[in-house]
């Protein structure tokens, strides 16, 4: 195997690249994702390299290019559908939810709709209130959409490629402060299937639960501080919101009787909650406290620095969690 | 039929809880025969049922603290006797009475509850961590879980380690918050070995590494202690009088009788309890109790002494010391002691007393202040007897000595009497002799 060292958004170009080579029904679509190379450079070099029947420039039109992408769908073609910003995607929220997820039990199985949605969600540097939506709780609720958030320019890769194969609609969501992420991943090709957590870092005492970019903070932030306190965190990473692996989260919390959940999104209803739910009835003998949760406050993201990193999960924040449950409070 | 309620076991026992049940449900009883121990906030005391019958229902749980008078169980003539209504007219009598004045709702949601950090420092800390939902209820919800309502809690994983070990954690303390049981708690018993296995709680609760503390849940005992010392601390008005005793002779005396008597094991103790008992009998003043609106002087010395057990300190009582020879103090003291420890004792042998002695001597305490046991209006704190310069005549000698100090209820006693008595102490404490007077 030959290793090479990629950034994030160079790890999902290339995702797109080998995809769009293999099968000439993929293309991709969005704003500036052609003559500007992305507003984040994830197209880079793509419009020179498969033209503009390919890699399609739209106006700022969210719910009609995302309608088009899911027509396309329809009539065969696959899809990569790139919102600036998935805040965006709420202007389209009634094509993804009524349309590419539905059309297929609606034509009773006669159009899948085989599409990516992909995009930056989350919080990113003091982008305040509207452009800083955790919005996988919104689509996860939907039947007939999956949800996928690496956090890794490995996991993205091999993630992405997989959702472009999938035949039902993903929504994959990035994360704008770790397109610079860089990491040693194969040359060679290689997939990953959704819906199949990673332990990232293996310990015995607690449970933690991350993805996307909490599970940066988690294992760069919380274990060492952890470390420090001879508590051996391990830390789990779904990396598939939707298909969730349960057994996969499970396994780790059998193992360690305990475990700390922690999302950028708000509680309510979070994706947190469906974890919890489900281990609560998957590990209920092994638990040895109550699982304990760690989310963005119950506010719209202030503008404000020291207001928004109040709003946000911190790192002293996941550590009192983890004491927490441990009883060392 | 028979709706059997908690029991009032001792004159000061305003609730009780279940240790221990001694039948099953569907079991014969016999008149006479022993139902539960029951824990009060003195002792362990074996319920003997009046009535015979069939037991059918238990009402409460081990462990739960219950208001005297409260239904704990069915009993019925016949094994197969309907007893709906008998069950209907408990719960209806039991729901106002429960000891903890917890609201339904609270207990029902207790298993959400539970998920709220009870034990959370601060509401500074940033209320996104671990609250269950709006902060506001979690805050409202966790007191009702607190430790008071009875119920043994325990985490799952606990229970499963502890079934897994056959051990009955109904008794381990939980180090958890509210008291919850949790995997450590479990797995110190179990690595104590099945003696610890029903330890009691404080012995128990074993301090996890780098905890900053440990709570530890207070047993009725622990909570009567508390009420009655805070009560006797604030309300009393205390003097202490001390005094160095020389105790050469005491010890000649203690080593004489070990000498001639050795099966008789006779202590310093003993012999301090036997100076105290003679003393008393001429101080009728300081053998005495205050009570409100008149200050009883006691004919009969019935000395309490203090004994520390692992629960905590009870008192129980030598009736008529000044009657009793000193073999007889020194046997009667020793059962007195081993019945406390093993928290056997009979109400009537912990209840009343004229007089109190703690000693802690034998621990090396130079000297100390104790709290007066009301309604008692004296009691000796009784210190160690060390080694130090001790002036004779015009020269420094080596002398064994040993303080007393006497705290009094200065309402009942005035420093004269006080220190009149302890004058007679002294005098027959240095020259044990007097003891045949």
């Amino acid at each position: 195997m030959t290793l090479q060292k990629v950034l994030f958004r160079e790890a999902l170009n290339q995702a797109m690249c080998e995809e769009m080579e293999r099968d000439a029904n993929v293309f991709l679509m969005g704003e500036e994702v052609g003559e500007y190379d992305g507003p984040y450079k994830v197209s880079q070099g793509m419009l020179a390299r498969f033209g503009p029947k390919r890699v399609v420039d739209t106006p700022i039109s969210e719910n009609a290019f995302c309608g088009l992408g899911i027509g396309a769908a329809m009539t065969g073609l696959r899809p990569i559908v790139e919102f600036m910003s998935l805040n965006f995607s709420l202007v389209a929220f009634d094509q993804i939810v009524s349309n590419a997820a539905k059309t297929l039990y609606m034509s009773g199985g006669q159009f899948p709709v085989p599409m990516v949605m992909r995009g930056p969600g989350g919080a990113a540097a003091q982008v305040a209130a509207q452009h800083s939506n955790c919005v996988e709780s919104y689509f996860a609720q939907v039947p007939g959409l999956k949800v996928v958030m690496p956090s890794t320019p490995y996991d993205a890769k091999g993630l992405l490629k997989t959702a472009i194969r999938d035949d039902n609609p993903v929504i994959f969501i990035e994360n704008e402060l770790l397109y610079g992420v860089s990491q040693e991943i194969p040359a060679e090709e290689y997939l990953i299937p959704l819906g199949q957590a990673h332990v990232r870092v293996e310990g015995s005492d607690v449970t933690l639960i991350a993805y996307s970019r909490m599970a940066h903070l988690l294992e760069s932030g919380v274990l060492p501080e952890l470390r420090k306190e001879g508590i051996r965190a391990e830390l789990v990473d779904p990396r598939t919101i939707k298909p969730l692996d349960l057994e996969g989260l499970a396994r780790s919390v059998r193992k360690t009787h305990r475990a700390v959940i922690v999302e950028e999104g708000h509680r309510f209803c979070g994706v947190g909650a469906e974890i919890a739910d489900r281990l609560y009835s998957a590990c209920f003998d092994d638990l040895d406290a109550p699982l304990v949760r760690v989310t963005q406050q119950e506010n719209p993201l202030p503008y404000s620095k020291p207001l928004e990193t109040a709003s946000l999960p911190q790192v002293a924040d996941v550590v009192q969690a983890v004491k927490q449950v441990l009883y060392r409070l | 039929m028979n709706l059997v309620t908690m029991p009032s076991l001792s004159p000061t026992m305003e609730v009780g809880a279940i240790s221990l049940w001694k039948k099953k449900v569907g079991e014969p009883i016999a008149a006479g025969e022993v139902l539960a121990e029951i824990e009060t906030d003195k002792a362990v005391v074996e319920f003997q049922l009046a009535d015979e019958g069939f037991v059918r229902e238990f009402l409460v749980q081990p462990g739960q603290e219950i208001a005297v008078g409260t239904p704990i169980a069915i009993v019925t003539d016949a094994a197969d006797e309907d007893y709906s209504a008998a069950l209907a007219q408990a719960k209806a009598a039991s729901a106002p009475q429960a000891a903890a004045p917890a609201a339904p709702s609270a207990a029902e949601g207790s298993a959400v509850a539970a998920q709220a950090p009870a034990a959370l420092p601060a509401p500074a800390a940033r209320p996104a961590v671990a609250q269950p939902s709006a902060p506001a209820a979690a805050a409202v919800a966790a007191p009702a879980t607190a430790p008071g309502d009875g119920r043994v809690r325990i985490s799952p994983y606990a229970r499963k380690l502890a079934e897994a070990g056959q051990l009955d954690w109904h008794r381990l303390a939980g180090s958890g918050p509210g008291g919850r049981i949790v995997s450590r708690d479990v797995e110190a018993a179990l690595a104590a070995g099945p003696g610890a296995a029903v330890a009691t709680p404080p012995a128990a609760a074993p301090f996890p590494a780098g905890a900053a503390y440990a709570d530890v849940p207070l047993t009725l005992m622990r909570k009567a202690i508390a009420r009655k010392m805070s009560e006797a601390k604030q309300t009393v008005p205390h003097f202490q009088l001390t005094r160095k005793v020389r105790a050469e002779r005491l010890l000649e005396a203690r080593a004489g009788l070990k000498e001639s008597f050795p099966e008789l094991a006779i202590t310093l103790n003993d012999l301090i309890v036997k100076g105290c008992a003679a003393a008393l009998r001429r101080h009728p003043a300081i053998n005495s109790q205050f009570l409100g609106d008149r200050v009883r002087r006691f004919s009969a010395v019935d000395i309490a002494v203090a004994v520390g057990t692992e629960e905590g300190l009870v008192t129980p009582v030598l009736r008529n010391a000044e009657q009793k020879g000193l073999a007889q103090i020194s046997q009667e003291l020793r059962a007195l002691g081993e019945r406390a420890r093993e928290r056997k004792l009979a109400p009537e042998e912990y209840q009343g007393g004229t007089f109190t002695i703690s000693n802690l001597g034998m621990f090396g305490v130079d000297e100390f202040n104790a709290i007066i046991n009301t309604p008692q209006a004296c009691i000796l704190a009784v210190a160690g007897i060390v080694r130090e310069p001790v002036v004779e005549g015009d020269a420094l000698a080596i002398g064994r000595t040993m303080n007393l100090t006497l705290s009094s209820d200065h309402r009942a006693v005035d420093g004269v009497a006080a220190a009149q008595f302890m004058e007679t102490l002294v005098r027959i404490l240095s020259n044990p002799v007097a003891l045949t007077l």
